[in-house]
């Protein structure tokens, strides 16, 4: 009887742990559809993963090292069921040197520095006005990611 | 029925374990001072903050690819070490040098070089649970490829980020921190040697090796989120070390625009990096 309850036990944890990888699949898949933005014959993209779920409204910051001279491509995309982002690269003293247009879904920005700098991405998730009006206590959350690449 | 209760109790119980786990994932760690980016309302409000430092091969790239640079076999740490690797900390630090080597190779078209560390680095991020990454396919897609540097290239930087995003989402932040951490030394330790230490060998070279106390701090403030962890703790002890001797060159630019500092600080800096970089290999 014991050994029932073990197994059935074990195999509850496999089944959960099996359901969490699948969860946890997240936003890679999402994030490699924008290597053709990237345009990977010229950009070499920097092999980080930088991307979760979010929900409009919400954001998050990238900080990352940027040598002069050297030509990089940054690619923000989010899922199509997000009303769109907007981004913005800021210096160390949060002093915007870049900021996107609004909403779009996919939009990349080519920069090259006169100087190296560690630089903050900035990038949010836009309300639509019935997103604004129907707030959820818990609001579906769809990927978002920033692909950096360098040539 | 008991029973029925015990398994559902339990499953609950794991399900309040992995999510308390994963909303710390959220915090934002509001050290600001030795990375200069300055911390605000807008950062604090946000669900996160990555701290994007350069993967092994963008390391290499940026270190190591100049017209001038040399492909020297000695450098690399030997895969007959592998072995040697069997704490979570050894291993993740070696799967970033290894990473470097392989990048290094890559530059200059050491077709099976490549391959064997790539195979290196599969086995090693195999035993860290990484899988599917490094896997068969990329390997054949690189023997497919060896006349094709481009791709190549492309290769190793998917297989970083399957690496990356599968440790990220599965919460192991501080592995892929390691490896990050790995890679870099490596380079600079590649770097390092081909100055051979000094100033005049190549200055394009010692200024690219001085503009390291850029991405330090960076690296500095992400580790120190995890310093919990006494392998963390360490290996930021290793990376102040090398952040003191940054200090001490106090490096600036030349008339063509080249960092440089004394040659006793250039080579301080180049022998922390080689006693640690000895250490992550032993």
């Amino acid at each position: 009887m014991k050994f029932k309850l073990y197994l059935t036990l074990i195999l509850l944890i496999a089944v959960y742990q099996e359901t969490l990888s699948q969860m946890d699949v997240g936003c890679k898949v999402f994030v490699k559809k924008g290597f053709s933005t990237l345009d990977t014959s010229t950009f070499t993209h920097d092999g980080r993963y930088n991307a979760l779920k979010l929900s409009p409204g919400q954001t998050f910051e990238i900080y990352k090292p940027f040598y002069k001279t050297r030509n990089y491509r940054i690619v923000v995309l989010a899922d199509e069921k997000l009303p769109g982002i907007t981004f913005e690269i800021l210096d160390v003293y949060r002093k915007p040197i870049y900021t996107s247009g609004k909403y779009d879904i996919t939009q990349y920005y080519d920069y090259t520095p006169d100087k190296n700098q560690n630089l903050v991405i900035r990038v949010k998730v836009g309300e639509s006005e019935k997103n604004k009006t129907d707030k959820k206590d818990t609001p579906e959350t769809f990927c978002v990611g920033v692909l950096i690449g360098y040539e | 029925m008991n029973k029925i209760k015990t398994v559902f109790v339990l499953g609950l119980l794991l399900n309040f374990l992995f999510s308390c786990n994963n909303s710390e994932t959220n915090t934002v760690n509001g050290k600001s001072d030795s990375d200069s980016i300055i911390i605000n309302n807008d950062s604090l409000a946000a669900q996160k903050v990555f701290y994007s430092l350069p993967a092994p091969h963008e390391v290499a790239s940026i270190l190591i690819e100049h017209p001038s640079a040399s492909y020297i076999s000695e450098y690399l740490n030997p895969i007959e070490k592998k072995d040697n690797y069997t704490t979570t900390k050894s291993k993740a630090l070696n799967l970033g040098i290894y990473g470097t080597d392989l990048s290094y190779a890559s530059m200059f078209e050491q077709n099976q070089t490549v391959i064997n560390y790539m195979a290196t680095s599969k086995m090693i991020a195999e035993e860290l649970g990484i899988l599917q990454v490094f896997n068969e396919e990329a390997i054949k897609k690189l023997e497919g490829n060896v006349n094709n540097k481009d791709e190549i290239i492309n290769i190793i930087s998917e297989s970083f980020l399957d690496s990356d995003a599968y440790l990220i989402e599965s919460g192991q932040y501080e592995v892929a921190a390691i490896i990050l951490v790995g890679g870099w030394v490596e380079g600079m330790h590649i770097a390092c040697k081909l100055s051979k230490k000094d100033l005049k060998t190549n200055p394009l070279l010692t200024s690219r090796i001085l503009e390291q106390d850029q991405t330090l701090p960076l690296m500095i403030s992400h580790l120190e989120q995890y310093q919990e962890n006494e392998g963390i703790k360490e290996i930021l002890g290793d990376l102040q070390k090398i952040s003191a001797a940054y200090t001490k060159a106090n490096s600036t630019a030349n008339n063509e625009g080249f960092l440089t500092c004394s040659s006793k600080d250039f080579d301080h800096i180049c022998n922390t990096i080689f006693e640690i970089r000895e250490k992550y290999v032993k």
